[in-house]
């Protein structure tokens, strides 16, 4: 039974932001590239990373302490400073400030190697990652099926658990 | 055949999942992969995704890009290195 196990991983993602879409997809396309059987599934916020439209796909450093901060462009001392640290939490408040940081924040992964998100999600598919969205969050959150990506199913929590009845799970 | 594999310039987890659309498109016993990364994090991650693949692997340079070698277990080459 733990081998069988092992060789299945499951993600349960929550959350609506594009930092957080990151983990998910590089842990689920590696797991896939290494034969894993991999069933993702997307709830409350996390739908916004099936979305056709990423442009929803934000990240802000206003109640995010963990979160590091840099210029991706200036000079090398400026580059050095990060800016979640060095600035009050109450300028992210302003306006531009999260569209600045999901700014940065893709220039800085690209230049690190990353490709976008949504390619990563395409690949995840290619790969043969499975990806489920949560029926009931859609029509609470008012979507249509026609928001989201093509491949993907649509079911509840019963279908979810009945699918990854031994496998390890991540709540993301 | 030698496949050349560029993974230079990008991040976990682009060379492994590289490394693994060409084990897909080449599926010959013979085809031998030339892994190229500029990702440090593949000094480990490529061996132990070789391991489990079950996949033989060398390290055939570190500078200035890391290179590893990859080829597929023949039943010859486990004959031999078994004894």
């Amino acid at each position: 039974m733990n081998e069988l196990s092992s060789e299945q991983l499951s993600i349960i993602h929550t959350k609506g932001t594009l930092d957080w879409a990151y983990p998910v997809f590089i842990l689920a396309s590696t797991a896939a590239a290494m034969d894993k059987k991999v069933e993702l599934f997307f709830t409350f916020y996390g739908l916004n990373c099936l979305l056709k439209d990423t442009r929803g796909l934000k990240v802000s450093p206003l109640g995010n302490p963990g979160m590091v901060m840099k210029s991706p462009v200036g000079p090398d001392w400026l580059k050095k400073v990060d800016w979640n640290k060095a600035l009050p939490g109450l300028v992210w408040t302003l306006p531009g400030a999260a569209m600045l940081a999901t700014w940065g924040f893709k220039k800085q992964m690209l230049m690190e190697g990353q490709v976008p998100v949504e390619e990563l999600r395409a690949l995840c598919l290619e790969l043969g990652v499975s990806m489920t969205a949560c029926q009931m969050t859609i029509d609470l959150m008012g979507y249509q099926q026609s928001d989201f990506i093509e491949s993907i199913s649509f079911s509840g929590a019963a279908t979810y658990f009945a699918n990854t009845p031994k496998t390890q799970s991540l709540f993301i | 055949m030698d496949i050349i594999v560029d993974s230079k310039g990008f991040a976990c987890p682009m060379p492994v999942i590289k490394l693994k659309k060409a084990l897909t498109q080449y599926p010959d016993k013979s085809c031998v992969f030339l892994l190229a990364l500029t990702d440090t994090g593949g000094m480990k991650d490529v061996p132990a995704f070789c391991r489990q693949q079950a996949l033989e692997w060398a390290l055939q340079q570190e500078k200035p890009f890391i290179e590893f070698k990859v080829w597929r277990k023949s039943d010859v080459f486990l004959c031999e290195g078994g004894g």
